[in-house]
């Protein structure tokens, strides 16, 4: 991806062209076939919206190439609103250094309301192309555009595309051209009162339309907005019934019959219950083996640096510190790239509106709403791909609270802990039922986390009252066939935004984390973790612990299970010395043997599991969190509120469980 | 066309359409998303679908249709038509 645009540092520089539009318009199909692969994705400075910006090449006043910057603006409805995205978008079209030109992508099937957001782009005087975009699909429905008529009315140049399948680009990019070349600004195109500034703070277009004489029934005042986007509209339509040869259709088509089951009242749930299923499995199952893959390649690469760097701390820092950091890293590529992979084709084909439409009325009993429950679900998979999802939330006040319970739902990697545990102290008694105890204790602990989820999410609700919800209000987007080129764009985006927000992190605290468990060394080749660093901190926080029923050697486990949860179980395989290839049996083994001798009792057992629960020492989650929250502070209290958590109840637990079985 | 007395978008059933009368109270923001999303005096509305638990519900607004919460719905004054 080519670098010549410095963008973010602090706003646009250098000469630039806008694409703005509705959201579910196809802007970003269209940005991508104009940008190729030459785009990147960053924060705009300040706010967690993402900013995607390319370059396009052109050939202007010469007959050479070359490239333009393009900056994708987020889909908004108007440029009038106080949403963080219409901020943004009126920010950049009329702040110091505003577009050379805009292209306005409209939905040809909904041509109306897409002129709103047209009319006041043409309000802002900045040089104008609009893109039919989905015409294919407008022919098909009957709707029959007159370019032409249409150009004439709006005073600006408007261009039939098929974004997906890449039709009409070259000619968008011919009008591009000619725009830069000899810009010209629509004038006389409507006009809200001679001497009266709208209401949004843009200023006015010019000439009369008629407004409808309805009845107000003097129930109410209408505001300026109100009154303003009447005006627009009274313009809009007048214009679309001079231009378009089918006015705005009200029969129900493919959409509406699909979504009389899909919003069933029966039918809608059973849907939904299978279609997320189905993203957990492939989430949860299919990327097991690329996971495994991964392990094993690292391993491989490990082993041949250990065959060609002679043995000594370099050896040990490449191979087990940074060598395992990297690959603790991209461990969690897949996860990543299935779940936004379904995220990516449910949204794309509209079908995630109609989930959050289905779980909004639940969800919202928790301080949450309908969009929240597929990041959460994949939390139970693993924890970052699930914060990142939360971008798909549009609400601020609710993603917050989404991401700040995330770490409740037990993620995959805390499953040997808990396996290794209930396999060492649980009998295998069967219950009443079709699960033995041991399986109601592993579903007990996974029902804690949601418990502790609901009460952290009302909580938080509850401590923001004051702070505004963005309305719910969602557009159904109509069923379309997902398009896999711009899916898979976006995952690729996503994973490389992971490696690049969150990569140093990763890779240094799990060679951090090496460093403190193997120096300094005792002379022997034995590994005693007593005499490290990591030893001595384990040590040194023993007091603080011995109430919850740990000792030194589960400090340690604790301490180095915050690169990565899994490593608790191998540390602890260390210090108990269990030598084997398969720790995780062999240790539940040496714990029974443990329990049976006194030295590790039921009341620890559940006492640690208890705290696994609860507690988030996952430094890659935190570093997510940090990522899409855009601030410090969140990171930090969710780490001090949950380590909080997982103290308390590991204390309650162990002193119960100890008061009970004496 | 019949003009019953207004009410709000919240008391309109699935299946019937109404006129749009003007919005009262509400944020802000939530004002500004329906006046952009074509809920301005004189447009159409039909309530098209109902989620599981009644809420939200499923209009049809210009030519797409658009969630709403009852709350959001109660900001709307409409008059059925029938």
């Amino acid at each position: 991806m080519n670098s010549d645009s410095d963008l973010i540092k602090g706003g646009i520089s250098g000469p630039w062209v806008a694409v703005a539009g509705n959201p579910n318009c196809g802007k970003t199909t269209l940005f991508n076939r104009l940008t190729g692969s030459r785009y990147k994705v960053a924060n705009y400075p300040g706010v967690t919206v993402e900013c995607k910006s390319g370059l396009l090449p052109i050939r202007a006043q010469s007959t050479e190439q070359k490239f333009l910057q393009v900056v994708d603006l987020p889909g908004t409805y108007s440029l009038s609103g106080t949403s963080t995205d219409e901020q943004i978008a009126i920010r950049a079209l009329t702040g110091a250094n505003p577009p050379s030109a805009v292209i306005a992508v409209v939905d040809s099937t909904n041509l109306t309301r897409n002129l709103f957001l047209v009319s006041q782009l043409i309000d802002l005087r900045l040089p104008l192309i609009v893109a039919l975009n989905m015409s294919d699909e407008a022919e098909k429905a009957g709707i029959n555009i007159y370019r032409e008529i249409l150009a004439r009315q709006l005073n600006v140049a408007v261009v039939k595309i098929v974004a997906y399948r890449g039709q009409g680009l070259d000619e968008l990019t011919r009008a591009v051209e000619l725009l830069l070349s000899s810009p010209t600004v629509s004038v006389n195109a409507f006009a809200w009162a001679a001497d009266k500034h709208t209401a949004s703070g843009i200023p006015p277009l010019l000439s009369t339309p008629s407004i409808p004489d309805y009845p107000a029934n003097g129930l109410y005042a209408p505001d300026p907005h109100e009154e303003e986007a009447s005006l627009r509209y009274s313009w809009i339509s007048e214009i679309v019934a001079k231009s378009c040869g089918k006015s705005s259709a009200t029969e129900p088509n493919r959409t509406d019959r699909l979504d009389s089951f899909l919003t069933h009242k029966l039918w809608g749930p059973v849907t939904l219950f299978f279609v997320l299923g189905f993203v957990f499995q492939i989430v949860f199952a299919w990327s097991r083996m690329p996971m495994d893959l991964i392990a094993y390649g690292f391993e491989a690469v490990g082993a041949w640096l250990s065959g060609i760097i002679t043995a000594g701390p370099l050896r040990n820092l490449l191979v087990d510190g940074v060598l395992a950091g990297v690959s603790s890293l991209i461990v969690f590529v897949p996860q990543i790239a299935l779940l936004f992979l379904c995220i990516g084709l449910l949204e794309d084909s509209g079908y995630l509106c109609r989930a959050a439409f289905v779980l909004d009325r639940f969800m919202r009993r928790f301080g949450l709403q309908g969009r929240s429950f597929i990041p959460l679900l994949s939390c139970f998979a693993c924890n970052v791909p699930g914060i990142m999802a939360t971008r798909i939330i549009p609400s601020k006040r609710e993603r917050l609270t989404t991401i700040m319970i995330s770490p409740f739902m037990s993620c995959s990697a805390r499953l040997p802990v808990y396996s290794v545990m209930i396999g060492a102290f649980i009998p295998r008694t069967p219950t009443s039922g079709f699960l033995s105890l041991q399986g109601v204790v592993l579903l007990g602990l996974y029902l804690l986390g949601i418990v502790g989820a609901i009460v952290s999410a009302i909580l938080f609700d509850r401590l923001h009252r004051n702070r505004e919800s963005a309305p719910f209000v969602m557009e159904m987007a109509p069923f379309r066939t997902p398009s896999l080129r711009v899916v898979l764009r976006g995952v690729l985006d996503r994973i490389l935004v992971f490696i690049k927000s969150t990569g140093t992190v990763i890779v240094l605290s799990s060679v951090i984390v090496w460093f403190a468990a193997t120096y300094p060394r005792p002379t022997e080749t034995g590994q005693d973790l007593r005499h490290t660093y990591a030893g001595q901190i384990g040590a040194f926080i023993e007091p603080a612990i011995r109430p919850l029923g740990f000792n030194w050697e589960i400090g340690v486990g604790i301490l180095s299970s915050f690169a990565a949860r899994e490593v608790f179980v191998s540390t602890l395989a260390t210090v108990y010395s269990v030598q084997s290839d398969e720790p995780s049996t062999s240790l539940a083994r040496s714990l029974e043997e443990k329990r049976r001798a006194g030295l590790f009792t039921l009341p620890t057992a559940l006492s640690l599991l208890i705290f696994y629960v609860f507690a988030c020492q996952c430094l890659p989650t935190l570093a997510v969190c940090r990522r899409e929250t855009g601030a410090w502070r969140f990171p930090v209290l969710m780490f001090g509120y949950m380590t909080l958590i997982a103290y308390c109840m590991s204390f309650i637990t162990y002193q119960t469980a100890v008061l009970f079985l004496n | 066309m019949k003009h019953d007395s207004p009410t709000t978008l919240a008391m309109i059933r699935r299946g019937e359409r109404a006129i749009v009368v003007g919005l009262n109270a509400g944020s802000q923001q939530l004002r500004n998303r329906l006046l952009s999303m074509g809920v301005v005096r004189g447009s159409e509305v039909m309530v098209t679908g109902v989620a599981p638990f009644g809420d939200p519900i499923d209009v049809r607004v210009l030519n797409s249709r658009i969630a709403l919460r009852l709350s959001e719905a109660s900001h709307i004054i409409v008059i059925p038509k029938s």
